[in-house]
């Protein structure tokens, strides 16, 4: 029987008199490649901020591994083993390519006032960064700043971060977002191969990212998940068609 | 050795060579400030204890904003309970005639700052930005409101004062053993701040300037690192207090006013917060300006807050960032050296002008009667004198078009240095 990662109940939430996200029912099950899309102003920013617990919902009930996460804080859910990354690279701009790493490999450690190891001797969690550098294909890059990182680097740098904390489930914010076709690939290919035996949450704009990339898709549109399955049956659903690609089935 | 990268061998020389500069640099400074006060009279020996207490009354503020951008309006806090603190184990020793290492008395002043730290970061953090600094502001309000009314505490208007007691057959009553004491103190604060830098602890703590929200979602609770920062901060500041205690045998309520606050920002800022040292120079620059001026002229920090200004306009990145910047041979000295110059002499016309008319105005505006003068350089110049008012009206209007016209062409060389912040 395959495991729920993550499941939502009738999640509701309203900013003002606005209901962005109406009762979504959504189910995320271990080892799953699952993509949220929709359109634009669907809800799909507002899910993920809900779903790491970036916001509180106005209603309804967050399950992670069987249990609410409801009240806790991004550090708490993220310890719980849920890691994301962000539409708008989010890396730490004024250190190296090694600090960033270095920072999230201190996370999932435990380390946190430690006054009294030098960083750099710290011999395990280098050979961590080092594997993780490699893996990104970021080693040539160890003591380059990441503001000073081309922009498909600084992507693969914050998915590098967001793995340093070794996630069961990963949420990925429209991981390809400003990317030229040729950087899109390097990305799916370097997602495909790194987030291999992990759950993957996606938003994407991209279809052709989304139908390479998952399994698994879910449309929301206006707060509302309208259809979830495979990916050839969303293609071929009639309300999805009409609703989202925009195609008139009548 | 693990040189992986192409080219990594030469990179490792150059840095193996700047790091060696580094120490022996290190050195050398350690040395000097060793023998400082074989060269200095006692009023200077007084001066040295006084730019170096600054020195690390800065570099505790720029712990909390170089490394977590935490701008704290609140460093009088530790600083002044820092002070009282020391001072009251010198009168608990001195009332009961007890032996105490006397050089250890600081270290009440450390404590104090690790408490006020904890109180006032578990507080202040649960805001961020301008509210946290709002927060550490009104808790050192209240501070000093309180040292106001609890004269048994804070000793009302006159302060606490005792007196330094002698041990291991120190006397501790000249300025020349109390240097060295506050030397000890001050360097090994630097070096504890300099080791933080490169634990875990202080790279956690840098990220949390480059990027809290991110560093949350690595599972980091945000919020107890900023009170760690703080406290680190504090106990800093509190050492820095309790050494001026330690060296003026006084503290009054003075202490927590709001200028003791701004003081370690206008001079880290000086200084260069993007440098480890900067604070710490520019601490030690505006100290010894203040200390000098201040014996000169009565508006001294007039002038202060111009050489201020003028720093933070043409050299945003701080005197130590300068240096730094000088010294990593990316600054276009060729292109860049007409201007400076141009902009130095535009700069003393504008101090020269400037300084006329201040001095002028302000006796102008104090006299009794109009004859005074002012006596300058040998001159002796009546304050009602047209031609020395429009002296100083014409050098300051023409130094400032030139440091204007040179300011942006000069902004421009730091950019390109990619030293800006």
């Amino acid at each position: 029987m395959t495991k729920t990662v993550l499941q939502t109940a009738q999640l509701k939430k309203a900013f003002g008199p606005i209901e962005i996200i109406r009762g979504v029912d959504l189910e995320v099950c271990e080892g799953e490649r699952h993509a949220l899309i929709g359109p634009n102003g669907a809800g799909k920013s507002t899910m993920f901020e809900l779903l790491s617990a970036s916001i509180a919902p106005t209603s309804g009930d967050i399950l992670l591994f069987g249990q609410s996460i409801l009240g806790l804080s991004p550090a708490n859910v993220n310890r719980r083993g849920l890691g994301r990354s962000f539409q708008i690279t989010s890396v730490f701009p004024g250190m190296t390519v090694t600090e960033n790493l270095r920072l999230g490999v201190f996370a999932r450690r435990g380390i946190r006032f430690d006054a009294m190891h030098i960083s750099s001797r710290l011999s395990d969690v280098n050979e961590e960064v080092e594997k993780l550098m490699t893996t990104v294909r970021l080693q040539d890059r160890r003591n380059t700043h990441a503001s000073d990182l081309p922009y498909s680097e600084q992507r693969a740098l914050e998915l590098a971060l967001t793995l340093t904390t070794d996630p069961q489930l990963l949420l990925l914010d429209e991981p390809t977002a400003g990317m030229s076709r040729q950087e899109a690939e390097h990305t799916v290919e370097l997602i495909q191969r790194v987030t291999d035996g992990r759950t993957l949450l996606i938003v994407e704009h991209d279809m052709e990212v989304v139908f390479t990339l998952c399994n698994r898709i879910s449309v929301l549109v206006y707060g509302q998940v309208i259809a979830t399955g495979e990916p050839q049956a969303i293609r071929k659903n009639a309300d999805v068609q009409t609703a989202y690609l925009g195609i008139d089935t009548q | 050795m693990s040189m992986a990268v192409g080219g990594e061998p030469a990179v490792a020389t150059v840095g193996f060579r700047r790091r060696g500069l580094f120490w022996l640099a290190g050195l050398v400074a350690v040395v000097a400030l060793v023998a400082l006060p074989g060269c200095l009279s006692p009023k200077g020996v007084h001066y040295a204890i006084r730019l170096l207490i600054a020195a690390l009354y800065a570099m505790a503020f720029n712990v909390l904003w170089s490394q977590a951008r935490l701008l704290s309006f609140g460093q009088a806090a530790p600083f002044g309970i820092g002070a009282f603190s020391v001072l009251h184990l010198m009168r608990l020793f001195e009332d009961a005639q007890l032996s105490f290492p006397t050089p250890l008395l600081p270290v009440a002043g450390i404590l104090a700052g690790i408490v006020v730290g904890v109180l006032v970061g578990l507080f202040a953090t649960i805001r961020t930005g301008t509210y946290f600094s709002m927060i550490t502001l009104a808790m050192t309000e209240l501070l000093g409101v309180l040292a106001r009314r609890w004269n048994s505490a804070f000793g009302g208007e006159t302060g606490l004062s005792s007196m330094r007691m002698p041990w291991a057959g120190l006397s501790f009553g000249n300025f020349y053993e109390v240097y060295y004491v506050v030397l000890f103190w001050c360097l090994l604060g630097l070096g504890i701040l300099w080791f933080l830098k490169l634990t875990p602890f202080g790279n956690i703590a840098a990220a949390v300037g480059n990027n809290e929200r991110r560093l949350e979602f690595l599972g980091f609770n945000t919020r107890i690192l900023k009170t760690q920062i703080v406290t680190v901060s504090f106990a800093v500041a509190g050492l820095a207090g309790g050494l001026l205690a330690f060296t003026t045998e006084n503290a009054s309520y003075e202490l927590f006013s709001g200028y003791t606050s701004a003081e370690p920002i206008i001079q880290s800022f000086f200084g260069g917060v993007g440098t480890f040292l900067g604070p710490a120079l520019g601490a030690a620059i505006l100290s010894l300006f203040g200390l000098v001026l201040s014996d000169v002229t009565r508006i001294w920090l007039l002038y202060q807050g111009i050489l201020f200004i003028l720093v933070i306009i043409l050299l945003p990145i701080g005197v130590g960032g300068a240096i730094a910047a000088l010294s990593s041979g990316r600054v276009p000295w060729a292109k860049m050296g007409p201007w400076l110059a141009a902009v130095g002499c535009g700069l003393l016309l504008l101090f020269a002008g400037t300084t006329l008319i201040s001095e002028l105005a302000y006796r102008f505006f104090q006299a009794s009667n109009l004859k005074e003068t002012l006596d300058i350089l040998g001159l002796s110049i009546a304050v009602t004198s047209i031609s020395a008012w429009i002296f100083g009206i014409v050098a300051a209007s023409i130094g400032l078009i030139i440091v204007l016209k040179g300011e942006r062409r000069i902004r421009e060389f730091w950019a390109s240095a990619r030293q800006m912040p």
